[in-house]
């Protein structure tokens, strides 16, 4: 499935400031690619283009055989958000039934699927975000944080897209949900092979997980590249309003006070090995 | 459509009623309106119709929606002309009922445009001061209309979210019957009733911590030359067209 | 003598237990940061304190105890800010925003103006007085939230994860607000949050988890091992956990909390 973004512009109505200036992106098909921006920069606004909720002013994205763009008037969004899931900031909040079964069984219900059907796919889906089948009968709001986000998450993967938009999903997550949300998310990729596409300031979670950066300043792209190419450049994304990631800000300082490579890492445990190297 | 008829609080915009004090600005409008239910002549409602687009177009940015808003009816006086030809009643009767209605329909718009929470809750303060009497504080009333106002826009933004949610779920309400929406309506309310009962509680809770409890006071903006001056001249028009109707 | 100070407070939500006999006592001049899962009961702690629900126990503040009755005049020297920056401004502009605070707790000044602009201008936000509430970002209404809170010169200051809905630089902005109005006042700061970068700002550290305070500590002694953190299911904060990490291949005695100064001791 091709993944483009072309020449893409927007501006709110009523505005005559564009918030989105030209934007050119190409998505590898079963990636993680992140947009980074401050707040404000209009990475929701450019999330929300992929699953056709704002259309662009000019310009065109292609998700797989659908064009999205204002001049295409046959564009069939029903079976595009099939195909593309959006997850927005705090789903919780849209929570609205008493069972975790009405909840993820109503978009099916709404299309009128069969029975059978539904309750095969609830439980493949549970299976996917790692919640048994006792959670089916309980209140979606009395669940922890953290299983409401992969309950959220579910009433999206529930339609099996295979793109999906998760827009700040560490908001308000601690440190043991932001842990089994990342592996969740690395599985979507290994195992179900879904392109994933998050947009988020929260670098120290990206760094994690992503493959391609993208970083967004004043409507364009300021910076594009792998993680560890655009996370290096502290004083550039700081201009964009950005942190670099501690363990590539450290590597930096190393580099900058002593001249030392010691090479960019992920993990605590690999950084210390680069250290104990070049210190020795 | 909506979106354009946006209240003032949302954008400020500098513009000569809001140059006066907002007490004056409440008091000047709610006269207006009694003029358009009171007059018959039609020279001093064609004076307040105009004479309110006029006042729309120096409200700063938002003069285009007054004239789009305009253009959205349009078709409601050309169908009541058609209507005419037909009927009993004759075009200048039509044309003036009209008037009258668009007239209210774009003080409504001036009210709204002009109308900000800080002057509604000075206003409001000021008027329902007797209430005092009774034991009913008027700031708190006040207050609590004013921070509704803030809440609609909160309100507002909310239900977008929540549809653009059940959109991104598969449901969009746009494309199926009336019927399917109004069954499918909970599935939108349900989330915004929850949304609204914890703001509700955030917003009492940062209420109390900013010591609203406490004093009561509200301090009232002493009235400009100009003030006096618009106060004076439509308290003059309304006692003429009393006198004159 | 205890600033604020929690004994036997016990707080139950719709038959579930939210503080279960939770015992803490915050001195004069802490910067204390609570650290926590979510869910595990801190921004009810925060609501016992300023009596906002019902609970059983006793708070005492300054060394009165908080009742219905003294709510109002304790809360004069206490300022909160809380998570979400939509309910914390109450007013249509900046301005009012920082005078709605002062005219209530500090009534008897005359001239609110002239203390609101040289407040502002000790901000940087002298331009934004005039503009309404509604049309500033997330970043912009936090950061009138904060200026709203340390307008009226609290002895207490109660941060309620503040940053949750805040990117990084606004973050670094605002702290470094909060450290200056710290060092100049010597105020009580009582920051909740679980975020564990943020224990480095403070100089106490409690750990709660399930309703219970289970520990409540000086910062140093915290950070010099990470059996405590790993019992809420927190690691330590990047730098503390290098320094440990390193400590113990012998690169390290003892912890560094400031990149620059650890980057000059390994390369001396």
């Amino acid at each position: 499935m091709e993944i483009k973004v072309e020449n893409v512009k927007y501006s709110y109505r009523g505005c005559k400031e564009e918030i989105l200036k030209g934007i050119d992106m190409e998505i590898e098909e079963g990636k993680i690619v992140a947009i980074v921006g401050k707040s404000g920069s209009g990475k929701t606004t450019l999330l929300e283009m992929f699953n056709a909720l704002r259309l662009p002013k000019s310009g065109q994205i292609q998700v797989g055989d659908f064009l999205i763009s204002r001049e295409n008037k046959h564009l069939d969004t029903e079976q595009l958000r099939f195909q593309v899931g959006l997850l927005s900031e705090f789903p919780e909040e849209q929570f609205f039934s008493l069972t975790v079964k009405e909840e993820l069984s109503l978009p099916l219900r709404f299309y009128n699927y069969n029975e059978q059907k539904i309750e095969e796919r609830i439980r493949n889906v549970l299976q996917m975000v790692e919640l048994d089948e006792s959670y089916l009968h309980k209140n979606p709001l009395t669940l922890s944080n953290g299983e409401k986000r992969k309950l959220a998450l579910a009433s999206i993967l529930i339609l099996n897209p295979s793109l999906l938009l998760l827009d700040e999903p560490t908001i308000g997550l601690d440190y043991e949900n932001e842990k089994s949300l990342l592996k969740l998310l690395r599985l979507l990729k290994s195992r179900y092979k879904k392109t994933i596409l998050i947009a988020s300031h929260d670098t120290e979670f990206i760094h994690k997980i992503v493959d391609f950066v993208y970083v967004l300043k004043d409507g364009k792209i300021y910076l594009k590249g792998n993680k560890y190419e655009v996370f290096k450049e502290e004083e550039k994304l700081k201009k964009c309003g950005v942190k670099s990631p501690k363990i590539i800000s450290f590597s930096n300082r190393v580099w900058k006070q002593k001249g030392i490579k010691i090479g960019y890492r992920d993990e605590i445990n690999d950084l210390i090995k680069d250290i104990y190297r070049y210190v020795r | 459509m909506f979106d354009e008829i946006s209240p003032s609080f949302y954008n400020p915009k500098e513009n000569i009623l809001k140059k006066l004090n907002p007490i004056n600005v409440t008091f000047l409008l709610f006269l207006l309106s009694i003029c358009i239910f009171l007059n018959t002549r039609l020279w001093l409602q064609v004076f307040l119709f105009v004479g309110s687009v006029v006042l729309g177009v120096f409200c700063g940015r938002r003069g285009k929606s007054f004239i789009k808003m305009v253009k959205h009816t349009f078709f409601l006086p050309v169908s009541l002309c058609i209507f005419s030809l037909f009927s009993q009643l004759s075009l200048l009767t039509i044309v003036l009922y009209l008037l009258k209605m668009y007239s209210l329909l774009l003080l409504s718009q001036l009210y709204l445009q002009n109308m900000t929470r800080n002057s509604i809750e000075k206003t409001m303060c000021c008027f329902l001061k007797p209430l005092a009497f009774f034991k009913i504080e008027p700031c708190y009333i006040a207050k609590s209309l004013s921070l509704s106002i803030q809440f609609l826009l909160i309100l507002y933004k909310e239900a977008l979210r929540v549809w653009k949610a059940m959109q991104s779920r598969g449901m969009d309400f746009t494309k199926c019957s009336i019927l399917k929406r109004i069954k499918w309506l909970k599935v939108f309310l349900l989330p915004l009733l929850f949304k609204t009962e914890c703001s509700a509680d955030a917003l009492a809770d940062s209420l109390i911590v900013k010591g609203f409890e406490q004093n009561k006071q509200e301090e009232i903006e002493p009235f400009g030359f100009i003030d006096s001056l618009v106060l004076i001249s439509s308290l003059y028009l309304f006692l003429y067209i009393i006198v004159t109707r | 003598m205890a600033e604020i100070q929690w004994e036997d407070i016990c707080l139950s939500y719709k038959n579930k237990m939210v503080l279960h006999h939770l015992h803490l006592t915050i001195e004069k001049g802490d910067y204390f940061v609570l650290c926590g899962k979510n869910g595990s009961g801190k921004s009810s702690l925060i609501k016992t304190m300023l009596h906002l629900v019902k609970y059983e126990g006793k708070v005492t503040i300054f060394g009165k105890e908080m009742q219905e009755e003294n709510r109002n005049s304790l809360l004069e020297d206490i300022s909160v800010v809380f998570e979400n920056p939509n309910t914390n401004l109450v007013c249509e502009t900046v301005f009012d925003e920082l005078k709605f605070p002062l005219k209530n707790k500090r009534p008897q000044k005359l001239d609110y103006h002239k203390e609101i602009e040289a407040f502002a201008k000790t901000l940087g936000i002298e331009n934004m007085l005039s503009l309404s509430t509604n049309t500033l970002s997330g970043g912009e209404k936090q950061l009138i939230s904060f200026a709203a809170a340390m307008i009226t010169k609290p002895k207490i200051l109660i941060l309620d994860e503040p940053f949750t809905m805040v990117d990084g630089i606004t973050k670094e902005k605002l702290m470094k607000y909060i450290k200056k109005y710290y060092k100049e006042t010597k105020c009580t700061i009582l920051h909740v949050t679980h975020d564990v970068e943020d224990i480095l700002y403070g100089n106490k550290v409690g750990l709660m988890q399930e309703g219970q305070i289970i520990h409540s500590l000086a910062k140093e002694e915290l950070l010099l091992d990470d059996k405590r953190m790993k019992q809420i299911g927190f690691p330590l904060p990047f730098l503390a956990d290098l320094s440990l990490k390193l400590k113990y291949y012998g690169l390290m005695d003892e912890p560094i909390l400031d990149m620059n100064k650890m980057v000059k001791y390994l390369w001396k």
